[in-house]
């Protein structure tokens, strides 16, 4: 069921309805319900697999947390891991992997190369396996590191993961920060309803007129065969790398909206991630609640960048090629993350600045130096957005071709521009309203008469220029 | 009154207040994109306006005329004309506004004609008249409520979005009950069989009786065209108790190969049972034409339909077909009543709307000299856009296009959707860049025609 569906409309309306007239201990009843009837419609069958995961872990936290028994306490925390990324692995990864075993073996032993192309299955990815099982890492994680208690009932744990609002593509939500307001009765006020109703419409506009009117200058370009023109794959990166961030900031802001209807607050994911100058900022404010999971389940328990220089830049490596390779079984998402590994350790060696440190105070800086050096890593971004979309190695290696040497600025290139530039800049604006004022809900702390008219005309942009088919969201296929 | 009510009456009005404002501002918007549509529309008829030795074309209508951006027809039409024409070159101005009626097109069209003294006006309108077929004076109030409320955008919108998300069915699903395209599919991958060798044909006759082992040969002969055996086979499955899906699918198997084999008698059979289910059956409006072109000498199907008729003398569907089986048996004057009863039975009958628009067209080009081109709607008869302008001074000097022969020769050999985008006509919708195409050819033959 996707959020932007007629489906998923009728389905909140009945559900909202009963959670307003539930008392507590009913509300986290229905919740359970209708998240379970939110992920059945997509696929029942895989219902029973998410349920395995959570009741390992409840079991496993548990018991850890009833033990003094370090062996035994890791022993629970690598039963846990064990079980959520033997389930992300062989849903996600297994005919990646083989088949590319099977490549490999068919080039040392040739003659095997027929039998070896058999291990491929044909395995339905389940939806948001990659968000649930992290989600279920962090917790037994947090437990066993005694941030956290566990869950004292199970069924409070459950909503904690199959929480329909960002069951399939994030936040991924931390126990420390959810847990505690699944497990008290929650506090609904009209103000927060009308700030969660903001966020929905919000989250449908970027969705509705900005990503999917993007997506029709992407999509054919990244669909077409060789040779490319340069300047049609220019304006297709540039507009997929505002897709990108609009389907998926759509999507969070959907859910935190949904969230605090229903009187949860969920992270914020994004926070204007083009608008800085070195990647280290950037993943302080790009997928917020996957990097800072990657920072504080792999990075730093692999040593972070405690150890020397070397062994830091092997632990940024080994985290980023993690977190390409959570994006997909592909090798372009892996060479992704690769890219922006080697923009890291590249940003350590040049300015020396430790990972940890808060964002450098640019009181000093130029405007015009600051505009130039942000210009400048976004098209680094940009470049890493190749990596991303392509549909493989040689499509990267043929678009970097059509850049480089076949770069004309011909009519379609400029209908495609001027495309482009009618959707960006309503977002344009409203990101730069947004960053000047430092507030991410700018547009509804204005007065009522103001709020009424940019809600009409995002409306009217909706209404007229979006796309009102129910088009799937981007990270659904992680 | 205490402070919470009086408290809670002021919050309702403010809630009121912004809600109406939202409105407002929303059809504001709608209204500036309207108007911006129109600037734009006028900046590309100005544009090479002023060559030399330009024919000008206006083209006045509403969204068949203004739909398909470069593929419009106006836009197509254009390039057609100058490619055909090596003594003239051809601009055409697009007037078309999208959504009005005829008589917002012909309120303008003086001031069009002073702005850009076109030599040729073409104009295909009347459709949207159908909403407002009644004057306003001899309308009830809910009537006139509805037809301002038609006026607001916003309302419009609505409207149109509460339609497309509960689209009503398609015929086939109303005939059929639902998984009909999965079942259709199964048994037409059975029609595979063309190739099967001779020897399992004879294996598939020793085979006890076994209904699918039957519907396998019924379908093997009629893909070696032996039409008579499989029509006699498939009318025995429609006597075997099979579901009602199937039951229905060897009813339109049987009738194919009964029209295929030209036999009549057993066509009729079979279009009265569809009929009955269903008067305004596609599948049937489609073979029984056929049959009747085919065979314009055959009088058994014109007597069936007529006795259908009796039983459902308001059903628009039967006296389509019907009309259609007349004008291919010779009885043009026949079929045009019945097509005439077809249209009434649509709801555009004689439109005063549109006759007293027309009235107003033709006396504006006559006082102008400037030579009219009416065009008639895809799918829908000449004929009967003549009867309803018969009467008025001018009509008959005009130049008319149809585009109903073409359009069904079209969808003879391809599918609704490859010309047609939407039923926003009942039978003919907006077009797809091909069907624009037909509509653009049709006028060009009829423009070029004429300077003859």
């Amino acid at each position: 069921m996707l959020f932007n569906s007629l489906e998923f409309f009728f389905f909140f309306i009945a559900v909202y309805g009963l959670y307003l007239i539930s008392p507590f201990r009913w509300q986290n009843r229905l919740l359970i319900v209708a998240s379970c009837l939110f992920y059945a419609a997509w696929n029942w069958k895989f219902l029973a697999l998410m349920f395995v995961s959570i009741t390992t872990d409840y079991f496993c936290a548990k018991y850890m947390d009833q033990t003094n028994d370090e062996k035994r306490r890791r022993l629970l925390l690598a039963l846990s891991i064990g079980v959520n990324l033997t389930i992300l692995g062989f849903f996600k990864y297994f005919n990646f992997f083989s088949s590319n075993l099977s490549a490999l073996l068919a080039t040392i032993f040739p003659t095997s190369h027929a039998a070896l192309s058999k291990w491929t299955l044909n395995i339905i990815l389940p939806v948001g396996i990659s968000f649930y099982t992290f989600e279920a890492i962090s917790y037994t994680f947090d437990v066993y590191r005694r941030i956290i208690k566990p869950a004292q009932r199970y069924w409070d744990y459950v909503i904690f993961v199959i929480y329909f609002p960002h069951l399939v593509a994030g936040p991924i939500m931390r126990a420390k920060d959810f847990l505690p307001q699944i497990i008290a009765p929650r506090v609904l006020s009209l103000e927060q309803f009308y700030e969660g109703c903001s966020l929905v419409f919000w989250g449908y506009f970027e969705k509705l007129f900005i990503a999917d009117n993007l997506a029709k200058i992407v999509n054919p370009v990244f669909t077409a065969a060789p040779p490319y023109d340069g300047a049609s794959v220019l304006i297709a990166l540039y507009a997929f790398a505002f897709q990108i961030f609009c389907d998926f900031d759509a999507y969070s802001n959907i859910a935190r909206g949904l969230g605090k209807c229903m009187g949860f607050e969920i992270t914020i994911n994004f926070k204007w991630p083009y608008f800085v100058t070195n990647p280290v900022d950037f993943w302080r404010r790009w997928h917020i609640s996957l990097s800072s999971w990657l920072r504080d389940y792999l990075y730093i328990p692999l040593g972070g960048s405690r150890q020397s220089t070397l062994l830091t830049y092997r632990n940024l490596f080994i985290t980023m090629f993690l977190g390409g390779l959570w994006h997909g079984a592909s090798w372009t998402f892996v060479l992704w993350g690769v890219y922006h590994a080697i923009l890291l350790i590249s940003h350590r060696i040049i300015t020396s600045r430790n990972a940890s440190e808060p964002e450098p105070a640019q009181k000093n800086e130029q405007p015009w130096l600051t505009f130039l050096k942000t210009l400048f890593f976004f098209h680094l971004v940009v470049f890493g957005w190749l990596l991303f979309r392509a549909g493989s190695l040689t499509q990267v290696i043929a678009m970097l071709k059509g850049l480089c040497f076949h770069f004309h600025f011909n009519n379609e290139a400029q209908e495609m521009f001027l495309h482009f530039v009618g959707i960006m800049l309503p977002l344009l604006g409203i990101q730069l309203w947004q960053y000047y004022k430092k507030d991410l809900s700018v547009l509804f702390h204005q007065h009522w008469f103001v709020k009424t008219f940019l809600y009409a005309l995002m409306t009217y942009l909706i209404l007229g220029w979006g796309v009102l088919k129910a088009e799937e969201f981007i990270y659904f296929q992680f | 009154m205490d402070k919470n009510t009086k408290q809670q009456e002021r919050n309702s009005l403010r809630a009121l207040l912004r809600v109406i404002l939202f409105l407002a501002f929303l059809e504001l918007f709608f209204y500036i994109d309207g108007g911006l549509s129109i600037i734009l529309q006028d900046y590309q008829n100005r544009y090479k306006l002023n060559q030399e030795n330009t024919f000008r074309i206006l083209c006045i209508g509403e969204s068949m005329s203004y739909d398909g951006e470069n593929f419009s027809y106006p836009t197509q039409l254009e390039t057609i004309l100058n490619a055909r024409s090596q003594k003239h070159h051809f601009k055409i101005i697009n007037k078309a506004i999208p959504g009005e009626g005829s008589d917002v097109a012909v309120q303008r069209l003086n001031s069009w004609i002073e702005e850009y003294h076109p030599h040729i006006v073409v104009a295909m309108m009347g459709i949207n008249d159908y909403v407002d077929s009644v004057p306003f004076d001899k309308k009830t109030w809910p009537q006139k409520f509805l037809g301002l409320l038609d006026n607001v955008r916003v309302y419009k919108v609505a409207k149109t979005l509460v339609k497309d998300a509960f689209p009503q069915k398609q015929t086939l699903e109303k005939d059929f009950p639902s998984n009909t395209a999965r079942q259709i599919q199964a048994t037409q991958s059975f029609g595979q069989i063309k190739s099967l060798p001779d020897i399992i044909e004879e294996k598939l006759k020793k085979l006890p009786p076994d209904l699918t082992r039957v519907y396998l040969v019924a379908l093997f002969h009629e893909g070696k065209k032996h039409y008579e055996a499989a029509s006699f086979l498939f009318q025995k499955l429609t006597e075997a108790n099979l579901d009602p899906v199937l039951t229905e699918w060897t009813f339109q198997k049987w009738g194919d190969t009964a029209c295929e084999s030209k036999n009549y008698t057993e066509y009729v059979k079979v279009m009265r049972h569809k009929l009955e289910k269903n008067p305004e059956d596609p599948w049937v409006a489609e073979q029984t034409w056929r049959m009747c072109r085919d065979n314009p000498k055959d009088q058994e199907i014109v007597e069936a339909l007529n006795d259908l008729i009796k039983t459902h003398p308001n059903t628009r569907g039967l006296h389509d077909i019907l009309g259609g089986c007349l004008a291919e048996t010779g009885q043009k004057a026949e079929a045009e009543k019945h097509w005439a009863k077809a249209e009434e039975l649509r709801g555009l009958g004689k439109n005063p709307i549109t006759h007293i628009s027309f009235t107003k067209f033709f006396s504006i080009l006559k006082q102008k000299d400037i030579t009219a081109v009416v065009v008639q709607y895809p799918m829908r008869s000449l004929s009967l856009l003549k009867n309803l302008l018969e009467d008025i001074d001018g009509a008959s000097e005009a130049h008319y296009v149809d585009n109903n022969s073409s359009f069904r020769e079209a969808l003879k050999r391809g599918s609704y959707s490859e010309y047609f985008k939407d039923r926003a006509g009942g039978n003919f919708g907006h077009c797809t860049p091909k069907g624009y195409r037909i509509i653009a050819n049709n006028v060009a033959n009829v423009i070029l025609k004429s300077f003859e």
